[in-house]
């Protein structure tokens, strides 16, 4: 007769299997309960925006940073919005190669999903001259699994957090005359590659941070695990290890459905999919009350 | 302890005042006082030993993995080997410059926890072992290497790894020809002279010490030394009063001790 623990190291997927067979899960919830979210939006005061999600100990941080500077020459009118994912070594012992691969399939995933939904020509200060570059990273501090729906989840609390200074273009001789006030910091255009007649630019950044960025119509996403004809909500690490069919719905904030993201794996039936598209928009609805609440 | 600070000249680079006429610091500290510190430990599930600390408005999170099989070529077939990583988020500061893993300054933060606490841990005790240390700033307002090794400190004990004494650091700025206890970002500017100091408080010695910038003439290094240990000690008071409270509630919910 082997302990408990070992069968759970040994025989995992069978492990697993005796808790669903009895609708419920190592962790004690049930199949179609979701973890506990908790939602901290502006917590790091150095970014212009962030977030960090706790699903369970699932552990997220995004933060947002903003730098202005001259646009590239294809689109001299748009902004520039950057992101990347991280996953820490705190979040997971394993080797940096490993940790560096899915951090790469996560930022890609969240890329897709979000960047549609900026309107980088309100990022454009002037054309031609100024434009803020914003740069989203997301760092994972603490993998227990489902990292996909706390990525965006914490990309979309953070942009929504974003508030940016007015700039105010100034000609190169008005610079040294700027009124110095409290409120006003000067800067110079950061991006001083200065080729030969290529004058700096100025301007003047408020210290008070106001402008927020349009983000309507955001993703929000939910992501299940297919195992023994049944969809886990919100698959923690132990889980993820055994299951290898994740199945994510892109919701809207309204609740409708925006897309699905399916990688192979078991089969979805019918069945299934109605099941899991009815808990996707009550799991939005907890999503949009986290957020709405936090900002 | 030196002679309470006179008001300063003021006008540094920005025009601003670091002590004011009460003796009071830009962010309304003592000059010998160290900023808040909040702590916890095992905050992360995945790692073998964790801690969050905050110090004033500058956050790190630090995880140790180990006593484990190394994962590299090298070992010690007598004792463990100690690995530290240092890393700083995108966002840690508002300052433009970026940062990233293997940049100069967090190599050189990343060597100075590993010397530190090779010096602290007992490695004897794990031969062919390896010890890790990750430390993540997630935000910068100054003196991150002495938060560094606090968390780190924090997160071997909670690693339960052992170490013959804690380690705390603390370190030392000099504005407005006075010394000022754990500054802040704003009083440790990059060409001020800054001391930073890891002790061991049970026995007192000296585990690591660095100066940067050279001090003024007429500031001795001694009182540089007191103020450091000062505020050293003032930390590991609320260290250990964070570890011993971690450890009753270990023991409580184990029915081990009646809270």
């Amino acid at each position: 007769m082997i302990s408990e623990d070992v069968y759970r190291k040994v025989h995992p997927k069978e492990y697993l299997k005796r808790f669903i067979d009895k609708d419920v899960r190592p962790d004690g919830r049930a199949v179609s309960t979701a973890r506990y979210l908790r939602l901290t939006i502006g917590s790091i005061n150095t970014a212009v925006g962030s977030a960090l999600v706790r699903l369970g100990n699932t552990t997220v941080l995004a933060g947002v940073n903003a730098t202005l500077i001259r646009p590239n020459n294809a689109n001299p009118d748009k902004g520039i919005v950057e992101v990347s994912v991280e996953l820490l070594p705190t979040a997971s012992g394993e080797s940096r190669n490993v940790r560096g691969e899915e951090a790469v399939v996560l930022a890609e995933f969240l890329r897709t999903l979000i960047i549609p939904h900026i309107d980088v020509s309100t990022l454009c200060v002037e054309a031609d001259k100024l434009v803020w570059c914003l740069s989203l990273t997301v760092y994972c501090i603490d993998h227990d699994g489902n990292l996909e729906d706390s990525v965006v989840l914490a990309a979309v609390a953070a942009l929504r957090n974003v508030r940016l200074p007015t700039v105010r273009m100034v000609d190169g001789d008005e610079g040294g005359d700027i009124e110095n006030g409290i409120e006003n910091t000067r800067m110079i255009d950061a991006d001083n590659e200065a080729e030969e007649g290529n004058e700096s630019i100025m301007a003047v950044v408020s210290s008070k941070r106001t402008e927020s960025l349009e983000l309507d119509n955001f993703p929000l996403t939910v992501s299940f695990q297919l195992f023994c004809e049944k969809a886990l909500i919100d698959p923690s690490a132990e889980e993820e290890v055994v299951c290898v069919s994740r199945v994510t719905f892109i919701m809207k904030p309204t609740g409708d459905m925006r897309g699905i993201l399916k990688e192979g794996g078991h089969i979805l039936s019918p069945k299934l999919y109605n099941s899991c598209l009815a808990q996707s928009k009550e799991r939005v609805k907890e999503y949009m009350k986290k957020l709405q609440a936090g900002s | 302890m030196a002679p309470p600070p006179k008001r300063g000249r003021g006008g540094g680079a920005r025009g601003l005042e670091y002590i004011s006429l009460d003796g009071l610091r830009v962010d309304g500290r003592l000059h010998t006082e160290v900023r808040k510190i909040r702590c916890s430990l095992g905050t992360l599930s995945r790692a073998d030993g964790s801690a969050y600390y905050e110090q004033g408005n500058t956050r790190v999170l630090a995880a140790v993995y180990g006593p484990r099989e190394p994962t590299g070529r090298d070992f010690e077939h007598d004792k463990a080997i100690v690995k530290c990583e240092f890393s700083t988020a995108m966002f840690a500061s508002t300052a433009r410059r970026r940062t990233w893993k293997g940049d100069r300054k967090s190599t050189a933060a990343a060597i100075v926890v590993q010397r530190l606490f090779e010096g602290v841990i007992l490695l004897a005790e794990y031969p062919r072992c390896q010890i890790d240390i990750y430390v993540q700033v997630l935000q910068n307002d100054g003196g991150t290497l002495v938060a560094a090794v606090n968390a780190a400190c924090l997160a071997l004990i909670n690693a339960g790894v052992a170490m013959s004494d804690y380690v705390v650091a603390c370190s030392v700025g000099y504005v407005d020809n006075t010394f000022v206890a754990d500054p802040n970002s704003l009083e440790s500017g990059s060409d001020r002279p800054e001391l930073t100091l890891a002790i061991t408080p049970h026995s007192g010695k000296i585990c690591s010490c660095q100066l940067v910038s050279k001090l003024a003439d007429d500031a001795s290094f001694e009182s540089a030394m007191q103020y450091a240990t000062a505020g050293a000690k003032q930390i590991f008071q609320v260290l250990e009063y964070e570890v011993k409270k971690y450890s009753l509630g270990l023991l409580d919910s184990r029915g081990m001790v009646a809270l």
